[in-house]
C-alpha cells in the first residue's frame, strides 16, 4: 500500500532530518537511504528534496559544506545541526502523540 | 561506467540550469542539481539504480517519441493514401453519372418530343411517367454499376479506376463533363396547346426530387469506407456538390447548344442560360442578377448535399445499432 501524498508531506522534513541524524549526505545518497528504508511505501520525486533541505538550512536545522564523496566527485554534503537535533526530537514527540491520539480515535470507533 | 560522456554531460547541465531562483545563488544550486543528475544517470548506468515499472514506462514513452507529432504524421501518411484511394473512387463515380446522363439524355429528349406532338390530355400522363421511368432507371442503374464496382473491389479484383493512371482518370472524366454539357440535344419548340400543371405532373415532381436525392446518397455509401466513415461520406457528398455545381454553374454561364425542332424544321441555337431578355440587365445589374442565380442554385446544392449526408449517417447508425440487436449467427 502506498501512502498518502498529504502523509508523506507533512512528514518530509521530519524524514530528511532523521535520516541525517544517522549519517551526513547528500541529496542523492539520502533520497537511495530512505527509499532503501521505505521499500515502495511511498514515491518521491526525487527534486523535491532540494527546496526541503534548503529550508532546513535556513532554518539552521542543518547546515551544508562541499566536499568530495567517496566516488570522487564534489557533492554537497548536508549535516544535521544541534538545532536540528532538537526539532527532530520534538517533530517525533509531536507524531507519537498526533499518531496516539488517531490510534485511540480508530480503535474507539472500531471497538 | 565512472564518467559521462561530455553530449549527457552537457544535456544535464542544461537540465539543471532550467531550475534558476535567483542570480547569486543559481551556480551552487545549479551544480548541486547537477550532481544529483548525473548520480542518478551513472546510477542507471552501472546497474546500481533498479527500474521501477515507472521508471521503464517513462523511458519507454521517451524513446517512443512525441506521441502528438507520430500521430500527426501517420494521419498525414493515412490521408494521404485514403484521399487517393477515395480519389479515384470518386472520380469513377462522377465518370459513370455522366455516361449515365450522357446515355439517358437523348431518350429523355425523344420522349419530351414525341410527347409535344400528342394531344395536351396524352403529354400530361406521358411526359412526366416517361420522366419519371428514366430517372428510375437513372438512379437504380447507378446504383447497380457501383455495386458491382464495389463487390470487385471487396473481392480485390482491381477494377478499371484502380488500374488507370491518375491523368488518364482526370481527362476522362473532363472529357466526360465536357461532353455532358455540350451534347447537342433536340428539343421541340411545337407545342400541341398550353395547359396548366396536371396532378401527376405535380406528384411526379415530388417524387423526381426524392430520386434525384438518391444520388448523393448513392455518393456517401460509395466513398463510405470504414474506419473513417464520416470523413469518407462528407467527402463523398461535397464531391458530388462539387460536380453538380460545375455542371450547372458552367451552364448558366455558358449556355447550352439546342436543336429546336420547328414547324418548318430544324434550328440550331447556342441558347444562353442565364438570359433576361425581357428585362435586358446590363452591367452591374445583370452581374447582381447572375449572382442571385448562382446562389439559388448553390443553395439548392449544398441543402440536397446536406440532406443526403445526414441521411445516410442516420440511416448507417440506425443499421448498425439494429445489426448490433440482431442474434449473431
Amino acid at each position: 500500500m502506498k501512502l498518502d501524498k498529504e502523509l508523506v508531506g507533512a512528514g518530509t522534513s521530519l524524514l530528511v532530518l532523521s535520516a541525517l541524524a544517522r549519517e551526513a549526505t547528500y541529496g542523492y545518497r539520502l533520497i537511495k537511504a530512505v527509499n532503501a528504508e521505505a521499500d515502495g511505501l511511498f514515491e518521491w520525486q526525487e527534486g523535491t528534496l532540494y527546496p526541503i533541505l534548503h529550508k532546513l538550512e535556513r532554518q539552521k536545522l542543518v547546515r551544508s559544506q562541499w566536499q568530495t564523496a567517496d566516488t570522487g566527485r564534489r557533492r554537497k554534503y548536508y549535516y544535521i545541526t544541534a538545532k536540528g537535533r532538537e526539532a527532530l526530537g520534538q517533530g517525533v514527540a509531536q507524531w507519537n502523540q498526533w499518531h496516539a491520539m488517531i490510534v485511540k480515535l480508530a480503535g474507539a470507533e472500531q471497538g | 561506467m565512472d564518467n559521462l560522456n561530455a553530449e549527457t554531460e552537457s544535456a544535464l547541465r542544461k537540465l539543471a540550469g532550467e531550475i534558476g531562483v535567483a542570480n547569486d545563488l543559481d551556480p551552487e544550486i545549479q551544480e548541486e542539481l547537477y550532481g544529483h543528475l548525473e548520480d542518478k544517470t551513472l546510477g542507471y548506468l552501472s546497474g546500481e539504480e533498479s527500474l521501477s515499472q515507472g521508471d521503464a514506462l517513462l523511458l519507454t514513452r521517451e524513446h517512443f517519441g512525441d506521441r502528438r507529432m507520430l500521430r500527426e504524421f501517420l494521419s498525414q501518411v493515412h490521408y494521404a493514401s485514403a484521399t487517393v484511394h477515395l480519389g479515384r473512387r470518386l472520380a469513377a463515380a462522377a465518370v459513370l453519372l455522366l455516361a449515365l446522363g450522357l446515355i439517358l439524355k437523348p431518350l429523355r429528349a425523344a420522349g419530351l418530343v414525341l410527347s409535344s406532338y400528342a394531344s395536351v390530355a396524352v403529354s400530361q400522363i406521358v411526359t412526366p411517367l416517361v420522366t419519371f421511368a428514366l430517372c428510375c432507371l437513372f438512379v437504380v442503374s447507378y446504383f447497380m454499376i457501383l455495386r458491382r464496382w464495389r463487390v470487385q473491389l471487396k473481392s480485390e479484383r482491381e477494377p478499371w479506376f484502380e488500374r488507370w493512371s491518375a491523368q488518364k482518370l482526370l481527362a476522362v472524366l473532363v472529357s466526360m463533363s465536357l461532353f455532358n454539357m455540350f451534347a447537342v440535344l433536340p428539343l421541340s419548340a411545337v407545342t400541341a396547346g398550353t395547359a396548366s400543371d396536371s396532378v401527376l405532373e405535380r406528384v411526379m415532381a415530388s417524387v423526381i426530387g426524392i430520386l434525384v436525392l438518391a444520388i448523393p446518397m448513392i455518393w456517401a455509401w460509395w466513398a463510405d469506407t470504414p474506419p473513417r466513415r464520416i470523413h469518407a461520406v462528407l467527402t463523398g457528398v461535397c464531391a458530388w456538390l462539387a460536380l453538380s455545381l460545375a455542371q450547372n454553374m458552367l451552364g448558366l454561364l455558358l449556355g447550352n447548344p439546342t436543336i429546336w425542332l420547328t414547324d418548318s424544321g430544324m434550328r440550331f441555337e447556342l441558347r444562353p442560360a442565364f438570359f433576361f431578355p425581357e428585362t435586358e440587365l446590363v452591367g452591374l445589374d445583370y452581374l447582381a442578377a447572375m449572382a442571385s442565380a448562382f446562389r439559388t442554385v448553390a443553395g439548392f446544392h449544398v441543402a440536397m448535399g446536406g440532406l443526403a449526408a445526414a441521411l445516410y449517417i442516420a440511416g448507417s447508425a440506425i443499421g448498425r445499432r439494429v445489426r448490433a440487436l440482431a442474434p449473431s449467427g
